[in-house]
């Protein structure tokens, strides 16, 4: 059973579709900036989202980053109405699933009481119900993924099994996050925030960027999308996923999470590992996760490894980062090319290899794309191309 | 070595110890336990990336002291004396 | 699929030999029942040797699921291809909040960073499989009140697709002051408490000890009211497990 990817939605600090996404990656834009959504003591760049269409006024500002990927990717899979087709959506976030409003907050913790609009947004807030009631599909399949940085490849991935075991037809997945001032204040406190634009895989790089957005993938059976009309061009081939089971912050040195959960995933794919062109790693910048995700995809691959961080582009996007980067990766086969990886500059000799350093074309059939998380989850995604 | 620096000295381990035990959640160990060359990453205390990071915050809650740079703070928090020294040689009156 | 193990922490403390005396002893009056779990009940220096800095949201899901993979029996090999996953309503908002009170009390640069990774979602699950030393798929969902309902279904897919051999699904909540208030105003009538309860599920009939499970397919496409939790599972396991008639009781929804 073939599963397809029908439609592609993606929003973030590179554009608010996949045509403006494209340009900043042809133009290398890196459009960061001390946060501006919220007050912060904190002055290092963020990516954050320019000109958010408002979907819903009362809702998340995560929900409308959702809603206007979804919105592109439901459009693509030329989908008008869903009734009588089995839907689930499935939606990688951490920060909206958060009950973390720092004005309620302040107001309970100095008076014992305080007004409940915010709570009421956070219980009315969640994606993955938000944007089924928006499309008008009645289903029992929605599911909210909260796997830290690898959200989004998770949402996906439960997409993807879903979808082989004959739950439903079609899948709504992906994921989403907003900038906030939980994860910039915690991640900050961890060490492993720059102070500068994020270099990911370079030898000097000096932690992440937090960034915000949202990545959405239309799934379907293959056979399915083609009674519809559609002739797929992409497809989901494998998901593996696989703990670390070693530390809440830090990545198993030795990378045999990552290494399995990529060798699951090419299993699934039924391809050999240098059928694979490219792949879209997970590349945040820090110390910790390029070292130990450098070294094992150069184990892995081997040195000729044709590999990228889009990080550069779009900060650390969280449970968007996974989806996004599926998108992405889907791109770089349909479009034929994949971006440099900015802020890459020069290689670190403790990893071996080194990420894109300039516009690259693709012409294989097969990418990979993985997602390491907090907690030490390691996951990763096969996509290819017709 | 001076007396008053001695028992400056003496006050931070103390002081020291006491908050590595309640902020680290140090189970099974008492302040008074903690030897004063007690190293504090890998044996000895057997702390790991996430207490260093949280003990830097110690720091700047406890003794208004910032570590900016942590390769720097890998030598500073060695032991329980080399923090303590530090503390004394940098704190805010 | 089977059902091997169970594994539970309630307001009357841990295990299933008490969850089935509170059973019985049904008390008259539940608004006097007890909503929190005592932390004496958290306390278990072999299990969370390595959970020092954990807070009570993480120890209830490392006992409840320690204790689900104990009573199955699975040998040390086993935990090679052992899938957690982890279904929480609200997840573990006391830590939340005590890191919002870090942010108000000591600003932006002075709040603690084990604070901020306790606060996240899937760091029961990371406890977990850190406890348990399994290296199979973890995941952690949240779906307020259909989050364990999905955390079957997602089971019996990995366990079909041989993501992993055998897979513990938990369902987890915690009642901290800040919910309790919320849950006062919002929902009066739901009787809120906290507590975890555990499953290790198997394809393996051989390691069947309950009962078995299986969400009905079909089902999954109209809205029905599925707040199926785990505390209701257990207690529907335990009901097959004690039925006389001993054939495999199937529980399905």
């Amino acid at each position: 059973m073939n599963i397809a990817i029908t439609g592609l939605g993606a929003i973030s600090a590179c554009g608010s579709n996949i045509k403006e996404t494209l340009q900043s990656f042809s133009l290398i834009q890196r459009n960061a900036h001390p946060v501006t959504l919220f007050k912060s003591d904190l002055k290092c760049p963020v990516f954050q989202v320019k000109d958010q269409k408002i979907y819903d006024p009362g809702a998340m500002r995560t929900l409308n980053l959702s809603l206007k990927a979804v919105e592109e990717a439901v459009s693509q899979a030329v989908i008008h109405d869903f009734s009588g087709y089995r839907v689930g959506v499935c939606i990688g976030t951490t920060v909206a699933s958060q009950l973390n409003d720092i004005d309620f907050y302040s107001i309970y913790r100095k008076k014992g009481e305080a007004n409940l609009d915010s709570v009421d947004k956070f219980l009315k807030g969640n994606l993955a119900e938000r944007i089924a009631d928006n499309l008008n599909i009645r289903t029992n399949l929605l599911c909210t993924i909260v796997n830290a940085c690898s959200s989004g490849t998770d949402a996906i991935g439960v997409g993807l099994s879903w979808l082989r075991n004959n739950y439903c037809d079609i899948v709504i997945a992906g994921g989403a996050d907003e900038l906030n001032r939980v994860p910039l204040d915690g991640f900050g406190s961890l060490g492993i925030v720059s102070d500068n634009l994020c270099a990911p895989f370079d030898r000097n790089r000096a932690g992440l960027n937090l960034g915000e957005g949202a990545g959405i993938l239309i799934l379907e059976r293959e056979d399915f999308a083609r009674k519809r009309g559609i002739a797929p061009e992409l497809f989901l081939k494998g998901y593996g996923l696989n703990a670390d089971a070693y530390h809440l912050t830090a990545p198993r040195p030795d990378g045999s999470g990552l290494k399995n959960a990529i060798i699951r995933a090419l299993k699934e794919a039924d391809i050999g590992l240098e059928k694979i062109d490219f792949v879209n790693a997970h590349g945040t910048a820090t110390r910790d996760n390029d070292k130990v995700e450098g070294k094992t995809l150069k184990e892995v691959f081997g040195e000729k490894l044709r590999f990228l961080s889009t990080k550069g582009f779009t900060g650390h996007t969280l449970g968007a980062a996974g989806a996004l980067e599926a998108v992405f990766t889907c791109l770089g086969l349909r479009e034929g090319w994949i971006p440099a990886s900015p802020g890459f500059e020069n290689e670190d000799s403790e990893i071996g290899i080194s990420p894109t350093k300039e516009r690259t074309e693709t012409k294989g059939k097969y990418a990979l794309s993985t997602s390491l998380a907090f907690g030490g989850n390691n996951s990763c995604l096969v996509i290819s191309r017709n | 070595m001076s007396d008053n620096k001695e028992q400056e000295l003496a006050a931070i381990r103390k002081k020291l110890k006491e908050l590595l035990v309640s902020h680290l959640s140090l189970e099974d160990i008492k302040p008074e336990e903690i030897k004063d060359d007690e190293i504090l990453f890998g044996e000895g205390l057997g702390l790991d990336s996430l207490d260093a990071v949280e003990i830097v915050v110690l720091l700047q809650r406890n003794f208004g002291l910032e570590v900016k740079d942590m390769n720097e703070g890998r030598k500073i928090f060695y032991s329980v004396d080399t923090l303590a020294n530090y503390i004394f040689a940098n704190q805010k009156k | 699929m089977y059902i091997a193990g169970l594994g539970i922490i309630f307001s009357g403390g841990r295990g299933i030999i008490s969850f089935e005396e509170a059973l019985e002893n049904r008390n008259p009056n539940p608004s006097s029942l007890s909503k929190k779990v005592s932390t004496q009940v958290l306390i278990d220096k072999i299990v969370l040797k390595e959970a020092r800095r954990a807070d009570d949201f993480t120890k209830m899901a490392v006992l409840a699921a320690n204790d689900a993979f104990v009573d199955s029996g699975l040998n040390q090999e086993a935990k090679k291809s052992l899938g957690v996953i982890v279904a929480t309503a609200f997840g573990p908002h006391v830590t939340t909040f005590r890191f919002l009170d870090d942010i108000l009390t000591y600003g932006d640069k002075g709040v603690s960073p084990t604070l901020f990774s306790h606060s996240v979602h899937n760091a029961a699950a990371s406890y977990i499989a850190s406890n348990l030393e399994s290296r199979g798929p973890t995941l952690t969902l949240t779906q307020f009140k259909n989050s364990f309902y999905q955390a079957i279904i997602i089971a019996q897919c990995w366990l079909k697709e041989k993501r992993c051999e055998n897979v513990l699904i938990g369902g987890l909540d915690q009642l901290g002051k800040e919910m309790e208030y919320i849950l006062n105003l919002k929902a009066k009538e739901i009787m809120p408490q906290e507590g975890s309860a555990f499953f290790l599920a198997t394809e393996n009939k051989d390691l069947n000890k309950y009962c078995s499970v299986s969400i009905d397919v079909a089902k999954t496409n109209q809205l029905f009211d599925t707040t199926v939790n785990s505390f209701d599972l257990v207690k529907s396991v335990l009901l097959a497990k004690n039925d006389k008639a001993k054939t495999n009781k199937i529980i399905s929804f």
